[in-house]
């Protein structure tokens, strides 16, 4: 697929280094599953971290850990039931990595409004937050600013804010110093994955009071 | 962090050239050096080592990928921050699962070193993941798209020639992101810069890094 708008060469950096909260990683995952470009860069993050790892002291496992790996080489594979379903089962519109949390259809999912226009559905995540946002025709968003990093992918339809337009497959990296305030565009509805590593801040009352019921 | 890796962090807070005439170094010094042929080697036989298990599944020839790569990869999960136990629990993970998955090797796609690396980073962030209850684990259990690396073999003393060549406040950047795991958020903490700041360094360092070891633009 080719994508008009990728994650920040520091984000796929710190994604290949191992480093970036797994909410936003799991952004990332979904868009290089994707993106030829982004693959090609984070297999470059990889050898650098090789190289690095190269240069360190390493560090010597333990006495018995050569006998029970091969103790274990005898034991036959599982194939987990991740890529015997995603084998089986190939139609669905959540994307592949995704499948195995939330199954594979977004109509499936139990969204929840949060105002008119706009639905969530919470994703599990240990650091940040990660979401699945789902926003009707032409709804506007309120505008916002970060104090962490968020990461927007798009799944379905396009948005567009001040940065430009975001079509499926594309990712928006947004610096926490800009505040953006994304509409759905208008012949389609949009559902985006966000995830988040720092609370959003909003411009409006309203939506800064709501925040705490939306774990925003 | 070894001795001379060390000493270039301290050599840097005291004099730092500017990005011009590092970039002027970097070429210098990368059309006088070539690959030592013996790592390259080594690196080649890994690929063919991966192979060759997918065909014969011997498991003596798994050991010699065994002993070379888990004390690596240990060192690495232990700078990401996870304990003795775990670190071993996941080189184990790892090791096995490449055993189990070499049949999906494709050495056009991937050196064996980069292969293996990725199967230990996927399942350190799952292990993160997994720290929630009720999760499921979906970054290593899915079949992998194809990567297609930029990058051939990675000499490593290329790599610490790239890395003395950044400006110092890069340097530990990237310190930060590969050693410590640390996010860009941690990170602007720790250093007190704006996260704008903290990316930009990134993308400076990661474009250095890249043109330094042959890849990218």
């Amino acid at each position: 697929m080719s994508c008009n708008h990728h994650p920040d060469d520091s984000t796929l950096f710190s994604y290949g280094a191992g480093s970036l909260p797994d909410s936003l990683a799991m952004v990332v995952a979904c868009h290089i599953a994707v993106c030829e470009q982004c693959q090609g860069k984070v297999a470059d993050t990889e050898q650098i971290g090789l190289g690095l790892v190269e240069q360190e002291p390493q560090q010597s496992m333990s006495s018995h850990s050569r006998d029970q790996i091969l103790a274990l080489l005898n034991e036959p594979g599982i194939e987990s039931s991740a890529v015997l379903a995603a084998q089986h089962e190939p139609e669905g519109n959540i994307p592949a990595l995704l499948r195995p949390l939330i199954g594979n259809w977004f109509s499936n999912l139990h969204w929840r409004t949060m105002a008119p226009g706009m639905k969530q559905f919470i994703l599990p995540a240990s650091q940040g937050k990660l979401r699945l946002l789902k926003i009707a025709p032409g709804t506007l968003l309120p505008s916002h600013g970060h104090n962490g990093s968020e990461l927007t992918l798009v799944l379905e339809g396009s948005y567009s804010d001040e940065l430009g337009r975001f079509c499926v497959g594309d990712v928006a990296d947004i610096d926490p110093d800009m505040t953006h305030q994304p509409v759905a565009d208008t012949h389609q509805g949009c559902i985006c994955l966000i995830a988040t590593d720092g609370s959003l801040r909003f411009k409006g009352l309203v939506p800064r009071l709501l925040q705490p019921f939306f774990q925003l | 962090m070894t001795g001379d890796l060390r000493n270039n962090f301290l050599r840097k807070t005291v004099g730092v050239l500017d990005n011009s005439r590092i970039m002027v170094c970097l070429r210098l010094v990368e059309t006088s050096m070539e690959l030592k042929p013996d790592q390259a080697e080594q690196k080649q036989d890994f690929r063919q080592i991966l192979v060759e298990l997918a065909k014969s599944r011997d498991k003596k020839l798994f050991m010699q990928l065994y002993d070379y790569f888990a004390p690596r990869l240990k060192s690495f999960l232990v700078r990401k921050g996870a304990n003795e136990e775990l670190a071993e629990e996941l080189v184990q993970e790892a090791l096995l699962s490449v055993w189990r998955k070499t049949s999906s090797y494709d050495p056009d796609k991937a050196t064996a070193s980069t292969w293996i690396f990725r199967i230990a980073r996927n399942l350190w962030i799952d292990r993160l993941r997994k720290e929630k209850p009720d999760m499921l684990s979906p970054l290593n259990s899915y079949p992998e798209a194809g990567y297609t690396p930029s990058l051939a073999v990675c000499d490593s003393g290329r790599l610490k020639e790239a890395m003395d060549a950044l400006p110092q406040q890069q340097a530990q950047l990237v310190y930060k992101v590969y050693y410590e795991g640390k996010s860009h958020r941690e990170i602007a903490e720790d250093m007190d810069m704006p996260i704008g700041s903290v990316k930009s360094g990134l993308r400076l360092a990661f474009d250095k890094l890249r043109v330094r070891i042959g890849g990218g633009s």
